[in-house]
């Protein structure tokens, strides 16, 4: 089939669907501690261990790598068309480097208050300055990207490297400037880490990348047109300009509470959008909601692997992201790039 | 004759420049309409008033007697269709999926190509010879199969006027007149209605039936290809000598270059009639 029909829709996101939530129970039971289920499973209280590991921990943790793979998964594959360039990533618009910058100022900031910091108080604080930065970053980007108003694609695009190099430049200032202990948090912060939320955090961002990815899905037959070009869109009945300026916006704001409670995880929001186009094809209507459930699945699985391969310590998971995503992109770009940009 | 689409002393401005200036011209339904003239003349710029996607400083564009401006951008795209002059897909869609996106002004929000849809748009690719492509990617194409994939988007909109901005530009001998001669049929047998810009004058004089020529954001002339393309019109619009002789077969005229050593000479012979 050379074009997306409905049945074909309903047939992915369906497997999809189901091969996410397989996943999700099957990487709960996986562990480096070994937990009898059936035994958590029938007296699932604070007084079992095993409970606590499984509910307390695993769960949360596994449900979080899926939102957090999801809204980058979409996310990607929104930016991609609004830059018309396959090889956008979702850290590529300058949110990922502001809402860390912020986020780590805020760890130092508040370790330097207090050291005694409760540990819960510190992460929440952490997460509001990391989203905070990312609203602040989102809106300077796009008044440096527009032009008389109009979102320029090249312009965010560059705008967006340079931004984050400026970030990434001042984050191994305040970096060196810190004690060693402070310095491997940040660095750990900055490879990216989905351990330690409990479920509020989980159901507060769940509820947001519900609400952004949501919108742009809705987007994806408009996302087609863009991709004809500017003038073939508008030509077709896309008001260009308000479509920019909203993937803009819902996809930097993804990225920014994604970059607030799990750092950096680079690769997620690159290779999963070319995935699903080399198996689904290009379509948006199909590619952002198979982003979607394909990210969360890619980063469950990532971050299984991250705290069992070296248990009983633990790898960072945007290490394991890229480890995975690097070579194969390089593959990718080898098999793919030669079409693309041999032209 | 219907008039379709009216242009009434059109201006536009890039900027401080001056694209267009007071241009008027009448567009009648099932016509082919040629735009001429020199690079920078307006005709890119009379095009995107012509379709909607600017809006003129000055005058109006109506079509069917209403102004442009005050249509629905999704009502617009099913009477106006454009192709522009090269498109640049980065996405690897099928040459099918690019020709179903010329269905989209007729889907619902949420909604997917029905039957009717893929008939209309696997029609539009027979007529501009791409069926075979249809499972292709849009970028594996050559510039000449991409056109034509772009031109039976345009026609998936079935629109009723249809706006090409140089359409044949990159394309063979073979396929320019075959595009031509599709564009003339679907004007004689369904009532299309066409408006081209034209880089070759031959083309322009074998389909056209009416034509005007630009000059630096001005009508120099218009009427049938006959009338508008004469010595003094094409030396006062390109500012260059050439002959002009008939056609034995097709009775038209036809246009052909000359070189400098023979310019000049045709230019030293006016003066000296002067």
């Amino acid at each position: 089939m050379s074009h997306l029909t409905q049945q074909k829709w309903f047939l992915v996101n369906s497997g999809l669907a189901i091969a996410l939530v397989l996943s999700i129970l099957i990487c709960v039971a996986i562990g480096a501690e070994r937990v009898n289920l059936t035994h958590a499973w029938q007296w699932p209280s604070l007084d079992n261990p095993e409970a606590v590991i499984l509910f307390r921990i695993r769960l949360p943790r596994v449900l979080l790598a899926a939102v957090v793979g999801g809204a980058l998964g979409v996310a990607g594959a929104a930016l991609q068309a609004l830059l018309h360039n396959p090889l956008a990533c979702p850290h590529l618009i300058g949110v990922s480097g502001g809402a860390s910058l912020c986020g780590i100022l805020a760890l130092v900031g508040t370790s330097m208050i207090s050291a005694h910091t409760a540990g819960f108080l510190k992460i929440s604080l952490v997460s509001v300055a990391a989203f905070g930065g990312a609203i602040g970053t989102t809106v300077l980007i796009y008044r440096l990207a527009s032009v008389h108003g109009r979102l320029q694609p090249y312009a965010l695009l560059l705008t967006g490297v340079v931004f984050n190099a400026f970030c990434s430049a001042l984050i191994m200032l305040v970096n060196s400037l810190v004690d060693f202990y402070q310095s491997h948090t940040i660095l750990f912060w900055l490879m990216g880490s989905l351990a330690a939320h409990d479920y509020i955090t989980v159901g507060l961002t769940s509820l947001y990348v519900l609400i952004g990815a949501t919108w742009l899905i809705a987007q994806g037959r408009r996302l087609n047109l863009l991709s004809l070009g500017e003038e073939s869109a508008l030509q077709l009945g896309v008001d260009i300009d308000a479509l920019r300026r909203g993937i803009f916006l819902a996809a930097s704001l993804l990225v920014g509470v994604i970059v607030a409670v799990s750092g950096m995880i680079g690769f997620v929001g690159l290779i999963v959008p070319h995935l699903v186009r080399l198996l689904c094809g290009a379509d948006h209507r199909l590619l952002l909601p198979a982003s979607l459930f394909g990210g969360a699945m890619f980063l469950v699985w990532a971050d299984t692997l991250a705290r069992t391969v070296a248990s009983p310590s633990e790898l960072p998971v945007g290490v394991v992201t890229a480890m995975c995503g690097g070579p194969f992109f390089l593959y990718l770009l080898r098999k793919e790039g030669r079409k693309v940009f041999a032209r | 004759m219907r008039l379709l689409l009216c242009c009434q002393s059109v201006g536009f401005a890039y900027g401080t420049v001056e694209a267009l200036s007071a241009v008027s011209l009448e567009i009648t339904s099932g016509e082919i309409f040629g735009l001429l003239g020199p690079n920078g003349s307006g005709k890119s710029t009379l095009l995107r008033l012509m379709s909607g996607v600017a809006r003129p400083r000055t005058g109006q564009v109506l079509l069917s007697g209403q102004n442009l401006q005050t249509y629905d951008r999704e009502a617009l795209a099913r009477q106006i269709a454009v192709v522009p002059q090269e498109s640049r897909i980065e996405l690897p869609f099928s040459a099918l999926e690019v020709v179903l996106m010329g269905r989209s002004p007729y889907l619902k929000r949420f909604g997917f190509e029905q039957a009717h849809d893929l008939a209309v748009a696997q029609h539009a690719m027979e007529q501009t010879g791409v069926s075979e492509l249809a499972a292709r990617e849009i970028h594996e194409l050559s510039g000449g199969e991409r056109q034509r994939v772009i031109l039976a988007r345009a026609l998936a909109q079935e629109p009723r006027l249809l706006l090409l901005d140089e359409p044949t530009a990159f394309l063979d001998i073979k396929h320019q007149v075959e595009v031509y001669d599709l564009l003339k049929h679907l004007s004689r047998q369904q009532g299309l209605t066409v408006v081209a810009i034209l880089h070759d004058l031959n083309l322009a004089a074998l389909y056209c039936d009416r034509v005007a020529l630009l000059k630096t954001g001005k009508v120099l002339a218009q009427g049938t290809p006959g009338q508008v393309l004469t010595y003094v019109n094409i030396k006062a619009a390109y500012d260059t000598e050439v002959y002009i002789g008939l056609n034995d077969i097709t009775g038209k005229v036809h246009i052909l270059p000359l070189d400098e050593a023979n310019r000049v000479r045709l230019a030293q012979q006016e003066k000296n009639r002067c």
